[in-house]
């Protein structure tokens, strides 16, 4: 079928759906791919119609919210309708006395904050540009922050869901309460799953009070492994800090400079975030401040609220903002004492690329995020083999998170090896049997 | 009920030893438990010790055409564990080593039979913990917690087990060894591990798991909030959390309860209350300072008679023995016990508290309530002597309607036992049909159907054995016998 009947065929099912076709469809691009169709539809309904007439007809579907992580995954293998889920944005149920929020999937994380902060409450929930990001989306890429340290992650938040499923249509799994074994928790299916299962409808989540005292600092350190040391002592300690990241002297200048806590050449920024109750903030805060200064750090400085909201801000939209785009994302994982090793890979990266990255290292989770903002696009698969190959041997792994497009050739950005990639395999055939969904883009191409 | 052929005995005895094979009807019957009302006897039990000997083991039973049900240390509240159709019933029991701790890293690699205390007690050492604490935790294994994703008092800020689950090697029904999850985070794929937890052994049995330790925190304050009427215990929970406290456990007994316990164990329960909150704050001294204060207004304000503090360890023990040991010493207050698992939002737990005693005096059955406030897992406790004529039916009966209750307030049918056999049939309280067959698709994409502890969490179909809660569990099996 062509576009233009795709799209008559989608218009008479869900007659209260956008349908967009031809010119329209500016700025539904995927990787540079333009869908013959693009579909808005109003209602969790209005999605699973056009899920089930894809699946008759084997139409492929990627889903979209704020376009946000686009770049995630690798390049789709078909695309005919790009599914748009941003007019998915009401308050489903909010029930504050219970500390729980039903969503529908497009709704953004900021008009979420908005909702929760009216009540005192919050969704430590951290992803790129919230302005933007959608809760479906953020879900479906499992992205995190600087909060996950503290909070969890996606998984640890989501309590419910209901999905689109190709076959099945609606279903639901977990439910509105925070404590429910009831049923497999296919939530874990969908959350990091890159809508190849199913396209999230509705989310719901546990929240948390917003804290009654805030607090943070940054350190410089010209020792990195003494800045990690420092860093894993409070990961481990009793202080439970929400946030604890290491910036090279390129992301910290990039957010630094002109501040109070700009860095010295070379230097490594600790950056930690502290919520409580403000006595319990001041006390940490004075104590992480000495333990930094007793490590070697030559300044501390304890951030005030703009400088405070406007560097963690900067991290966790880093390399993805207007005003600082990189054109290349690489996430090294491995393990918390592991991440000067996992910084090092990145650094390789550079070297093999020629250019040089500019790292977050998020300690906590013994990961570390390259950004680089040129970078020679054909060296790109040449360079991330050998690097996975080292980082394999630790037990990690590398995922790029964005690349040029010319470099998606040859390269899976995702890397997964395993013996577990044959259940994956079956996980999608059971669930998405003609692969509709995103079709190419996850693991071992899905 | 299937049998197991000779020769399939023999395979089994190849495979694990003779001694660790029992088929003698006699010695069957110690397997025939959990902890529950329900019984089901298996055709053999086997207790390997290595992750091979379970794979060349599932190769055996898909050969011979028989289930495998795998087995903790059975303290299981829901039936998980019981061979209902037959089969090989798989024991973790001499898989209970601890295989790493990495203090640096803040995770373990455990054996599924290790237990749950035991882990936590090996890493205390270390200022680290294992936080999710079921009340069992004495008794039951990290493999049962995964398989039910087990909560406990603490989980109420900490989580439950899925939260503390880094990753998993697992034996499928195929027989295959795999390493699902990583050590690492954010591990690119779909999130194998996370479908696993909490899928009562029906997808694929865990060999090891990879699990988080926590720090211990820095102070702990523990209190006894006394009431003379339930409700404003109730209405105690409901405004601690509205105020924006999150505690680290906040448990409630009633009257009941308190009798019992204060017989049993004397925690230091008053016993003409009519209901107790045990309350737990902890974090850095200035967060537990604030929240201890706030907190124990609160309860006055709301009307507790008083608010005691626990002055020392021994003390915060000794309040934690008598919830702890709560079930078992119900278990002296009647012959018989049958214990739910609900859940209902927090605001409504008032109303539904209320409705388990009026439910349980409409059936002429003793009701006691002894539960998670926090998170609204309530845990009706129905007392009762089977050996009067209809008993049993009406315990039934007023557990339904309980649950039905459940649903019907926006909840769930099982906060932290699982579904297993006991709750099967009610799950279309609070699933469609769809979100049914959504679901048990999995055990398509894991090759598990029949095969791995078959007709257990979802709706029985014409293949199940037919089992209403036929016998009646006497005594408890010792007074250490958790909820």
């Amino acid at each position: 079928m062509n576009a233009t009947a795709i799209a008559e065929t989608l218009a008479r099912a869900v007659p209260d759906a956008l349908v967009l076709t031809g010119g329209g469809l500016d700025g539904y691009d995927i990787r540079g791919l333009t869908p013959g169709v693009a579909v808005r539809p109003r209602t969790a309904e209005g999605v699973a119609a056009v899920l089930h007439l894809a699946h008759e007809h084997g139409w492929a579907v990627a889903p979209r919210g704020g376009g946000t992580l686009l770049d995630l995954g690798n390049q789709p293998e078909r695309l005919d309708i790009v599914l748009d889920l941003t007019a998915l944005d009401a308050v489903v149920d909010y029930q504050p006395d219970d500390m729980t929020i039903a969503v529908q999937a497009g709704i953004t994380l900021a008009a979420l904050e908005r909702v929760l902060a009216e009540r005192g409450q919050m969704l430590p929930l951290d992803a790129p540009l919230p302005m933007r990001a959608t809760v479906g989306g953020t879900l479906a890429a499992n992205i995190s922050g600087p909060r996950r340290l503290r909070f969890g992650t996606a998984r640890d938040l989501t309590i419910g869901m209901q999905v689109a499923l190709p076959e099945e249509g609606l279903a639901r799994s977990g439910g509105r309460v925070v404590k429910n074994v009831a049923g497999y928790d296919l939530t874990k299916l969908h959350i990091g799953g890159l809508g190849t299962a199913g396209i999230i409808t509705e989310a719901t989540f546990k929240v948390q009070p917003l804290p009654t005292g805030r607090g943070a600092l940054a350190a410089a350190f010209d020792n990195r492994d003494v800045a990690i040391s420092v860093a894993l002592q409070l990961v481990r300690g009793q202080l439970f800090p929400t946030a604890v990241e290491l910036l090279d002297f390129g992301a910290a200048h990039r957010l630094l400079a002109g501040t109070r806590a700009e860095p010295s050449e070379g230097q490594w920024i600790l950056a930690v975030l502290l919520l409580g109750v403000p006595a319990a903030v001041s006390r940490s805060t004075r104590e992480i401040m000495t333990l930094c200064t007793r490590s070697g750090a030559p300044v501390v400085t304890a951030l005030e609220m703009e400088e405070r909201e406007r560097l963690f801000a900067g991290i966790r939209d880093y390399g993805r903002a207007d005003d600082n785009h990189a054109v290349l994302i690489a996430r090294a994982a491995t393990l918390p004492a592991q991440t000067g090793a996992a910084s090092d890979a990145l650094t390789r990266l550079g070297e093999r690329l020629s250019s040089v990255p500019e790292i977050i290292a998020r300690p906590g989770a013994g990961l570390a995020y390259g950004y680089w903002y040129s970078v020679p696009a054909e060296a790109l698969p040449g360079a991330v083999a050998p690097v996975r190959e080292q980082l394999a041997r630790l037990g990690g792994w590398l995922v790029v998170e964005r690349a040029p497009l010319p470099a998606l050739t040859g390269l899976d950005v995702w890397g997964l090896t395993g013996d577990d990639l044959a259940l994956m395999r079956r996980l999608k055939a059971t669930y998405d049997p003609r692969r509709i969904l995103n079709p190419g883009r996850y693991v071992d191409h899905l | 009920m299937r049998t197991l052929s000779r020769s399939a005995i023999a395979r089994l005895r190849e495979i694990v030893g003779s001694r660790y094979v029992i088929s003698e009807p006699s010695e069957l019957i110690a397997y025939e438990y959990d902890g529950t009302i329900d019984r089901g006897l298996p055709s053999c039990v086997v207790l390997p010790e290595s992750p091979e000997q379970i794979a060349a083991m599932m190769r055996v039973a898909r050969d011979e055409n028989v289930p495998i049900v795998p087995r903790g240390a059975g303290t299981g509240l829901s039936g998980g564990a019981l061979a209902t159709e037959g089969g090989i019933v798989i024991a973790t029991t001499r898989m209970r080593r601890i295989l790493e701790i990495d203090t640096e890293n803040l995770l373990a690699v455990v054996e599924p039979g290790v237990v749950n205390l035991d882990l936590s007690k090996a890493v205390a050492k270390y200022g680290l913990y294992y936080a999710p604490d079921p009340s069992s935790q004495r008794a039951c294994t990290i493999g049962g917690n995964v398989a039910e994703n087990s909560g406990g008092p603490h989980c109420l800020l900490y989580g439950v087990t899925t939260n503390h689950v880094l990753g998993l090697e697992i034996i499928t029904a195929d027989g295959e060894i795999v390493r699902v999850g990583g050590w690492g985070r954010d591990r690119p794929g779909y999130d194998l591990t996370g479908l696993i937890v909490g899928s009562e052994g029906t997808l694929a049995i865990v060999t090891k798991a990879c699990v988080r330790l926590s720090r211990l925190p820095e102070t702990t304050r523990t209190f006894l909030a006394i009431y003379d009427r339930i409700d404003a215990a109730t209405a105690t929970v409901s405004a601690i959390i509205r105020r924006g406290y999150v505690p680290a456990a906040l448990e409630m007994f009633d009257h009941v309860c308190i009798e019992a316990v204060e017989a049993a164990m004397h925690p230091g329960y008053p016993r003409d209350a009519e209901a107790v909150l045990l309350i737990e704050v902890d974090g850095l001294r200035e967060s537990t300072d604030a929240a201890a204060a706030e907190i124990a207004d609160l309860c006055y304000e709301m009307g507790a008679r008083e608010v005691r503090q626990a002055s020392d360890p021994a003390e915060r023990e000794r309040l934690w023995q008598g919830r702890k040991g709560a079930l078992g010493a119900l278990g002296a207050l009647r012959p018989n016990y049958y214990i739910l698992d609900g859940v209902v939002p927090r605001t409504a737990l008032p109303e539904v508290l209320a409705a388990t005693y009026e439910i349980g005096r409409r059936h002429n059955v003793l009701v006691a309530n002894v539960f998670h406030a926090g998170d609204g897992n309530l845990h009706p406790c129905v007392l009762f002597d089977e050996r009067e004529p209809g008993a049993a039916e009406r315990v039934l009966q007023a557990g339904a309607e309980m649950l039905d209750l459940c649903a019907r307030a926006g909840g769930s049918i099982t906060g932290e036992h699982g579904v297993g056999l006991e709750k099967r049939e009610f799950m279309p309280l609070i699933f469609s049909q769809t979100d049914l067959r959504a679901m048990q698709k999995l055990k398509d994409a894991f090759g598990s159907r029949e095969r791995l502890n078959p007709c257990k969490a979802f709706p029985a179909h014409k293949g199940c054995a037919e089992v209403g809660f036929g016998s009646f569990q006497k005594q408890p099996l010792t007074t250490e016998y958790y909820v």
